[in-house]
């Protein structure tokens, strides 16, 4: 029996070749058909690394399916059979079978082995693997052919990417700035520019949407602001405390203010040397502006107006110069995501009628930034769709607006004059303002006027309650929420 | 030693059988073929094949090349059980008259039953006895006959007017059903030429009684593969209609199947062949060589295959490749 068995090893070896092959023909369709189903599936759901997903459910599923099917055991029947059926005529079986003593069954056994040892394993048929290498090959070229169809999800991933190497590039640009501003800052200063650049990457990197992004940038704005500030009032306070020490509290008081006449007037009686001495104490703008008020001269208005003017400039400069860098990267920043750009004094020095309107849609200037009809409360141009729609519209794909779309329904149902049965077509309304001429205003349904049909008193709360639910379930930055907020509270007020 | 001796020179004396054969019977090849393997297994064979053939011409050549005592018998209608047998007669002698018994044809290693199918059917069923038991019983006493032993019969297939057709448990009884074809223009010539010249050679014994019993006690040895020794097996049950597996054309023309004496048949002339083949073991080729041989006269027609003119060779074909 064992020279049966050790005869047979070669034809083992066949067969385990054979099943391998068998085996890795039906995972490869297999895996061929995952891959399809990966390649139809991206287009639902993005997968980044889908090519390699692909190839290694290909390459896996075919190994797999392989390997466990050469690996099966193969039972010495199963070989003598698959030796037999190359020309043998049952040699090898009826040898396993055949365990008697016998000089015949010797004989047969002794023939049996010289047969299986002049018989060459390749002579034993392969699998038939054309029907799966043909299912295989179906699969890989439809999901090749997959590759070039537009695929919406690859779309989203690719602009996502792109979203966050933009995320990437403002955090490095503004990092950059901040870098740039420490140098004229104190140590506190540094520390806080460095902790605001750091959250504002660590924001940026969290950013699901470019509204986030939006709000950290805003955030971050906001407390550039703050920093802003706080240096100029430190040089400020700084300033004044070395004029008190010196004993020039009139002085000091009158830099505080910002009176440039009160300054140039105090200036008058004001000690140059002691002033001199007290700007060698100082750094930055603070040395500056003490400088420029011990350089007034003794004579003459006109000189002392100029060191107050020159003082002035020096620490207006304090409080446009600190985090200057920062402060316009993260303008150009937010203007370039399509935000609202928070117009500070630092980059642009202009007022608060700018504050929150990109100039776009409804909103017209001149008008608070909320509310483009008067007294249309919540109306169209207060969703941040309205607001940044120019931008939103001008980056594809901007998630932020399509959290915030307009929901037309719930508007009309808190502003339809119906609900109340008091619909009037429109018409014109004179409107007597207290120490003003009088002007003419257009009213009618869904507009609140003075004199109104929709009774304001009864549903003020409602709407307020309304519109700042919304505003807090909007992509709206927090200031913008703080709006809504303060817009109701001002008609509750009245 | 012996034993494997034995074995080695079976293939050897089993071709000295069949060249000593050749010398004298011209063709045929396939017909030699089966009657040895018949004889070496033990069993009865019934030729039929149209008259001038050569079939008595080849039993008498083997039973020369076997060293066998040989009788003929040509049954006619008239012919009675007791001719073949042998009969008691009354003999007179020195102490008186008594009744010896005279043994008949059948009296000898190889009997060639020449148109069997001409006996009634009465002396057929004579032959059962000695066919399967190879013993014969007249009046009441049992002799034996002599080992080896075979029946050879021979039937014409045209001339069926005045014959009686086996009935089926004889048929049963021969191992091989051979149909002698018609010689081909060459082998015609070659009959021709033997006829014509006498070479003055008599038929040499190639192997004796107890030699050919030898060869059949070492064809019993040679195994068989449960595969194969299955495949006999579902060959046999293949041709019964009323089984489960039957093949459609067993269900439609065949209104019975073979014995188990065709399992027998085709299992004991398979391990012949394969010993003569050079193999130690039964092959499918073996079973798919005799089978038809052992199931020809095994299986019945029933009026459908009359009518539509089906006859066994194909339907046995048929059925071969159903199981296959």
């Amino acid at each position: 029996m064992n020279e049966i068995l050790n005869a047979l090893r070669p034809v083992v070896r066949r067969l385990r070749l054979n099943r391998f092959r068998a085996g890795a023909s039906a995972g490869l369709a297999v895996g061929a058909g995952l891959a399809l189903a990966v390649q139809v599936l991206s287009f639902w759901i993005p997968l980044p690394g889908k090519g390699w997903i692909m190839a290694a459910c290909v390459a896996a599923c075919a190994l797999a399916a392989g390997t466990g099917n050469a690996l099966r055991k193969i039972p010495p029947r199963m070989a003598a059979e698959a030796a037999d059926g190359c020309g043998l005529k049952e040699r090898a079986v009826t040898a396993l079978e055949e365990t008697g003593d016998g000089e015949m069954a010797k004989l047969l056994r002794e023939d049996a082995c010289r047969q299986l040892q002049h018989l060459d394993p390749r002579r034993i048929p392969g699998p038939r693997t054309g029907r799966k290498l043909l299912a295989a090959l179906g699969c890989a070229l439809a999901a090749a052919g997959l590759f070039l169809v537009p695929n919406p999800a690859e779309r989203q991933m690719a602009e996502e990417a792109a979203f966050r190497q933009e995320l990437s590039r403002a955090a490095a640009q503004a990092e950059e700035a901040a870098v740039k501003d420490e140098k004229a800052l104190g140590e506190a200063e540094k520390s806080e520019l460095r902790k605001l650049a750091a959250d504002l990457k660590r924001d940026l990197e969290a950013s699901r949407d470019r509204a986030d992004a939006l709000v950290a940038l805003d955030r971050a704005e906001q407390r550039a602001e703050r920093l802003r500030q706080r240096t100029a009032a430190d040089a400020l306070q700084s300033l004044a405390d070395a004029l008190t020490a010196a004993g020039m509290e009139a002085l000091a008081e009158a830099l505080k203010t910002g009176d440039e006449a009160a300054l140039a007037e105090q200036l008058e009686a004001a000690d140059t040397e002691k002033l001199a001495e007290a700007a060698e104490g100082l750094e930055g703008s603070a040395k500056e502006a003490a400088q420029a008020l011990a350089s007034a001269g003794a004579n003459g208005d006109a000189s002392r107006a100029a060191a107050a003017r020159s003082a002035m400039d020096a620490l207006d400069a304090e409080s446009r110069q600190a985090v200057s860098n920062l402060s316009s990267a993260l303008s150009k920043l937010n203007a370039q995501m399509g935000g609202t750009g928070t117009k500070t004094a630092s980059s642009q020095g202009e007022g608060d009628s700018e504050k929150g309107t990109s100039g776009k849609g409804n909103s017209g200037s001149g008008s608070s930034g909320m509310g483009s009809q008067p007294g249309g409360g919540a109306g169209r141009g207060s969703t941040n769709e309205d607001m940044g729609t120019g931008q939103a519209q001008n980056s594809a794909g901007a998630k932020g607006s399509e959290a915030a779309e307009y929901r037309e329904g719930q508007y009309e149902t808190i502003y339809d004059p119906e609900r109340f049965g008091r619909a009037t077509r429109d018409e014109m309304t004179n409107l007597n303002r207290q120490g003003e001429d009088s002007v003419q205003v257009e009213t009618g349904p869904g507009r609140g006027t003075l004199q109104g049909d929709v009774p304001y008193g009864e549903v003020v709360r409602e709407y307020a309650e309304a519109g700042t639910q919304a505003a807090d379930r909007a992509n709206l930055t927090d200031r913008e929420k703080q709006w809504v907020r303060d817009y109701f509270t001002l008609l509750a007020d009245q | 030693m012996e034993q494997r001796e034995a074995i080695q020179n079976f293939a050897g004396q089993y071709e000295k059988i069949r060249e000593e054969i050749a010398r004298e019977m011209v063709g045929q090849a396939e017909v030699v073929e089966h009657l040895l393997l018949a004889v070496v297994a033990g069993g009865n064979v019934l030729l039929e094949g149209v008259p001038g053939l050569g079939k008595t011409h080849l039993v008498r050549v083997l039973s020369k090349a076997l060293d066998l005592p040989f009788s003929r018998i040509q049954f006619t209608p008239d012919l009675m059980p007791a001719d073949i047998t042998g009969t008691n007669i009354l003999v007179r002698s020195e102490e008186g008259t008594a009744f010896r018994f005279q043994k008949g044809p059948l009296f000898a290693s190889i009997v060639l039953a020449d148109e069997i199918n001409r006996a009634t059917p009465k002396t057929q069923a004579a032959l059962l006895e000695a066919m399967q038991e190879h013993s014969v019983t007249v009046a009441g006493e049992t002799m034996a006959l002599p080992e080896p032993y075979f029946v050879l019969a021979t039937q014409n297939p045209v001339e069926q007017e005045g014959t009686y057709p086996l009935p089926e448990a004889q048929l049963d009884r021969f191992l091989f059903k051979v149909l002698v074809p018609f010689p081909t223009l060459e082998e015609l010539s070659g009959i021709m030429d033997l006829t014509v010249k006498d070479s003055g050679r008599e038929t040499r014994r190639v192997v004796g009684a107890e030699e050919l019993l030898a060869m059949r006690e070492t064809a019993r040895k040679v195994p068989i593969a449960a595969s194969v020794q299955e495949y006999a097996l579902k060959l046999v049950l293949a041709t019964h209609p009323e089984t489960e597996n039957a093949p459609e054309v067993s269900r439609k023309y065949l209104r019975f199947g073979a014995s188990p004496r065709a399992a027998q048949a085709m299992l004991g002339t398979a391990r012949v062949r394969a010993l003569n083949q050079g193999r130690f073991n039964v092959a499918f080729e073996d079973i798919n060589y005799v089978a038809p041989a052992c199931l020809r006269h095994r299986l019945g027609l029933n009026f459908e295959a009359v009518t539509e003119g089906r006859g066994t060779e194909d339907l046995i074909r048929e059925i071969m490749e159903h199981v296959k």
